[in-house]
């Protein structure tokens, strides 16, 4: 399955060789070669080639510095301005410089200047020597400062990594009342160190692949050594390995490329920036992915289940947790199938309706020029207009939007009697059930299945709605995400994990670890036998 | 393939197996049978229910003795290991037929019930299309997303019956069922009569479904298929009660699809009225698992016959030769019940218990049993593509070397003969028979050949026994 995996990927991976104009190629190969160019020994020339492959960028900065060991040896120093700490850069690398002298002491003991500087001098947490070009490109664009010294062939590169970067904050996808505020940033390593604080065992495990030919982005994935199944890891290492792309911007490259499903309206990987919701996977056995430069980190296996499962569920008591818990399941099936049953029930079994319902929605009806389904999905796409507009807008004029569309649109479409209020009403609350799925993406399949749904009902009312729902469902009953089929635990069904899907089972009684994430190590809490013993045996 | 390799192999687990048999069950016998039943055996027909649930399992039990004797087979394949090639393949080609003309009849049920209750100005034709384009997607996605998606449909649908049933409990009229057996024991016999053609002899589907069950779902096997036919027993007894009891008996005989005209008896305060739509979107799914599973058999036997290795090339070509077979198949819903009342019963049994016990009988005399793989071709072909990336052959001798590795383990199948022996004689145990079966093999001779151990008495215990069946059967 995974060899069929890599395959797929691979050929909509983004730089196939064959696909790209011969210019770029040209260009690509010739970029290769210089990278593969090794060092000089003159300090000067290495400066001449660089600056003429990184085309004189003006932000690239060639600090020349002449060592204090008598014969004034010069230095270079190579950095990008804004992706390094100017202070530490100050502090830890350029005064050592000037200040130390390299002395015939350290001659004795054998030791050449690069090894010098690495080992008595900097005083950065990491200073690596490098050999050549493709590296030094590496670690520049990383934010480390680059140090060659005429004479030697080698250069040394210290991590002086600084400059802007967002702090910490609230996330703003997933707001809780009772929780950890803290979100995650878009520093990877910010972002491991959180969920290393999160779980402080050795066991956490973390491997780390660069990802992009053009953009180097790393991207890391960690997990509970023993806990997540052996198998997810290595199936996860060989698609993120497999990834042939120019660039990694955000997660969602990596959430489409790797995931088992292409052709799909739902998630097969779950994303989410809660450290707390990360960690929590984490214990059950997923593995979490991590790409710089996004505060979206990824889960996988995810089965459907997972997306209604929201942080605070497991921070308030288990019984408003269940209601909860219930009450985003029915919200999804609201938002999903309102419409459409309201179109099938209005055109095809008005029978459904009570009578005195039935009677005030024909008069509401009455001189409205189009048929339900017409007004549904007229009504329908005016909200996504509405919904894609203030999500786009800056936040001043987002309320000019909602005034215009909620009353202006809302209230004088139906005194105009061009749609029922009904209909306004279902679209309404459609809506609103929508944004109750704590999980953004599980609620882009919803908007999306709704049209089809509402298409099948207007054509053949329940039946038709029932026949899509059976293609849903089978549908959903295909796909797997990283092995684990979607449905789990539902279907195939595994009842022990069934205490943590419409209800949230109380913590005391969830003692083992969902089963189907083929986690290696299953049990989740443990008395302790002695603790057990009655008091006389 | 990775090591998720396991978990591809298109197995389901005896829980699966037992689910889909019921949602099969529960297809036709909920949709038209009740009416079938209920003009022979009158307010006792919920005594004819009850009365068909054990040749319920007496005729799974033929299935799973030949099933034993031929754990990776299904029908087709030990049909012809049995009487020989041309002869098998001759017989499946009866079962081909057999299956395309329940698909029909299945499609033209759904049909007829949603073009005359539901969808008056729809034409036929247009609703067994698009039923089909639903069904022919299942078939081809495979046995393990039907199997799920049977396990979901089995969940909501009893939860939609037990709702419907508790809302009509405020219309039920004891007095219906009075007098009861009246015309004496004979009557709900009778009625049972419509039962063994319609749902029962029809289960001969699951011949192919049981070589796909997982090797550690086996040993459960035979006691979630109890369950669930105790379950099957219990669901449609307890949906004639309330047919008698809510509609009267006169009303149930007429009424062309009972179930659904009883649940327009729902009447909550004037809120909850004519919610039978409900009840119709259950059908819709039992009845879609019935024709999936039903088209599933017959493209698969279909492949099986021709040496296929695949049966997904099938599923459009059928789908399209069902769709207009099941529009002229009957001319009317007065000549469905005709059919189901008078001819099915015969044909069905004929295909479903005849021919099956007969294989047996052959199988326990010539103790034939073989436990290789047979070309299934599902198990390669979960995810289409997989089978391309390794040459069929290879995959076929990894199998057989995995069969014969296991075939030491097997010892519970090849012991069947004194292992069902014992199982029949203490039906609620079944596990403890076969475990000492198993442990009684294993500690003896495992390298034994399989034709040693049929030749004693065995197999002779094992005719008896389906002899009895059959007597108990025709009762």
């Amino acid at each position: 399955m995974s060899g069929r995996m890599t395959q797929g990927r691979r050929k909509s991976g983004g730089t196939d060789e064959k696909r790209l104009p011969k210019a770029v190629k040209h260009e690509t190969e010739q970029l290769k070669r210089i990278e593969e160019m090794p060092l000089t020994a003159s300090v000067k020339q290495n400066m001449e080639m660089c600056k003429k492959e990184l085309g004189e960028s003006p932000d690239i900065i060639y600090r020349e510095l002449e060592l204090n060991n008598g014969d004034n040896t010069p230095i270079l120093l190579i950095y990008v301005q804004g992706m390094i700490d100017d202070e530490r850069m100050n502090e830890f690398v350029i005064q050592p410089l000037h200040r130390d002298r390299y002395d015939v002491e350290s001659q004795a003991q054998d030791m050449t200047m690069l090894k010098w500087m690495e080992k008595k001098l900097l005083a950065t947490g990491i200073a690596v020597e490098v050999k050549d070009w493709k590296l030094i490109y590496q670690k520049l664009f990383l934010g480390y400062c680059i140090i060659m010294v005429e004479g030697v062939a080698r250069a040394i590169a210290a991590n002086v990594v600084g400059g802007p970067r967002r702090g910490i904050e609230e996330p703003k996808t997933e707001m809780v009342i009772r929780g950890p505020r803290e979100g995650f940033t878009e520093s990877v390593r910010a972002n491991t160190a959180m969920l290393r604080r999160k779980i402080r065992s050795p066991r956490l495990w973390m491997e780390q692949v660069t990802i992009g030919d053009l953009t180097q982005t790393p991207v890391s994935f960690m997990y509970i050594k023993g806990l997540a199944g052996e198998d997810v890891i290595d199936d996860l290492r060989e698609r993120l390995k497999s990834i042939e792309i120019d660039g990694i911007l955000e997660s969602g490259y990596i959430e489409e490329l790797i995931g088992d499903q292409k052709w799909t309206p739902f998630p097969t990987v779950m994303s989410n920036e809660r450290p707390d919701v990360i960690a929590a996977n984490l214990l059950e056995g997923r593995v979490a992915v991590l790409v710089d430069g996004t505060p979206f980190v990824l889960v996988v296996p995810a089965t459907l289940n997972v997306f209604f499962q929201s942080a605070e569920d497991y921070y308030q008591r288990f019984d408003i947790a269940t209601f909860l818990r219930l009450l985003r399941f029915v919200s999804f099936f609201i938002a999903l199938l309102m419409p459409s049953v309201y179109v099938a029930i209005i055109g095809y079994h008005q029978e459904m309706i009570p009578t005195q319902l039935l009677l005030k929605l024909a008069a509401q009806r009455e001189g409205v020029p189009f048929p339900a389904y017409l007004e549904a999905f007229i009504m329908e796409l005016v909200f996504e207009i509405l919904r894609e507009a203030v999500v786009r807008m800056p936040s001043a004029a987002g309320n000019t939007i909602s005034i215009v569309g909620g009353l202006v649109i809302g209230q004088s479409v139906v005194e105009a009697g061009i749609v029922s209020p009904a209909v306004v009403i279902v679209v309404s609350f459609t809506a609103i059930a929508s944004f109750v799925s704590p999980n953004y993406s599980l609620g882009i399949a919803a908007r999306l299945l709704r049209f089809f749904l509402l298409l099948a009902a207007s054509t053949l009312g329940f039946y038709g709605i029932a026949l899509v729902t059976l293609f849903i469902l089978l549908h959903l009953s295909n796909i797997r995400s990283f092995g684990v089929p979607y449905m789990t635990p539902f279907a195939p069904f595994v009842g022990p994990d069934l205490k943590d899907t419409f209800v949230r089972a109380p913590l005391w009684l969830m003692k083992e670890r969902p089963q189907r994430i083929k986690s290696d190590n299953k049990v989740r809490q443990q008395v302790d036998p002695e603790l057990r013993k009655e008091p006389g045996q | 393939m990775g090591k998720t390799a396991g978990l591809n192999n298109s197995l389901i687990t005896s829980g699966q197996a037992a689910k889909i048999l019921f949602m099969f069950a529960m297809g036709s016998s909920t949709l038209i049978l009740p009416t079938a039943v209920a003009a022979i055996a009158k307010q006792d027909s919920w005594l004819s229910f009850l009365i068909a649930g054990p040749i319920n399992y007496f005729v799974l039990m033929i299935y799973l003795a030949l099933n034993d004797r031929f754990p990776r087979m299904s029908f087709t394949q030990y049909a012809q290991k049995l009487i020989g090639v041309w002869a098998g393949k001759a017989l499946s080609l009866t079962y081909i037929f057999f299956y395309l003309i329940l698909s029909a009849l299945v499609l033209r049920n759904i049909s007829d019930f949603l073009g005359l209750s539901v969808l008056p100005q729809t034409p036929g034709w247009f609703i067994n299309s698009t039923f089909m384009i639903v069904v022919g997607y299942g078939v081809f996605l495979g046995i393990e997303t039907i199997a799920r998606t049977g396990e979901i449909l089995f969940t909501w649908g009893l939860i939609i019956i037990f709702v419907v049933l508790v809302l009509l409990s405020n219309q039920f009229n004891f007095h219906n069922f009075e007098p009861i057996l009246y015309q004496g024991l004979m009557s709900p016999i009778k009625g049972s009569y419509p039962i063994i053609g319609f749902p029962i002899a029809e289960f001969v589907f699951f011949t192919s479904i049981l070589p796909l069950i997982t090797k550690q779902g086996k040993p459960k096997l035979r006691k979630d298929l109890k369950l669930v036919i105790v379950c099957l027993t219990f669901a449609s007894t307890v949906m004639t009660v309330f047919l008698i009891g809510v509609m009267g008996v006169s009303e149930v005989s007429r009424s062309p699809f009972s179930v659904y005209d009883m649940a327009k008896y729902i009447n909550i305060e004037e809120i909850v009225v004519r919610v039978e739509i409900l009840v119709a979107i259950v059908w819709i799914g039992t009845v879609f698992m019935k024709l999936v599973l039903c088209v599933y058999a017959l493209t698969v036997t279909t492949a099986q016959v021709l040496g296929l290795n695949t049966y997904r090339p099938l599923v459009m070509p059928y789908s399209v030769i069902i769709v207009p077979l099941s529009i002229f198949i009957y001319r009317n819903v007065a000549h469905t019940k005709e059919v189901a009342a008078g001819v099915w019963t015969l044909y069905s049994s004929v295909q479903g218990i005849l021919f099956p016990l007969i294989l047996l009988f052959i199988a326990v005399l010539t103790g034939k049993r073989d436990s290789e793989y047979g070309i299934f071709p599902s198990p390669e072909n979960t995810d289409g593509k997989n089978a391309k990336d390794s040459p069929p052959a290879e995959q076929a001798e990894a199998r057989k070397a995995e069969s014969e590795a296991e075939q030491s383990e097997r010892t519970e199948p090849e012991q069947s003969g004194e292992g069902q022996t014992e199982q029949e004689q203490s039906p609620p145990k079944p596990a403890g028979g076969q475990k000492s079966g198993q442990q009684s093999a294993a500690s003896s001779d495992s390298q034994q050949s399989p034709r040693d151990q049929s030749d004693g008495s065995p197999p002779s215990d094992m005719g008896d026994q389906s002899a009895s069946q059959t007597g108990q059967s025709e009762e």
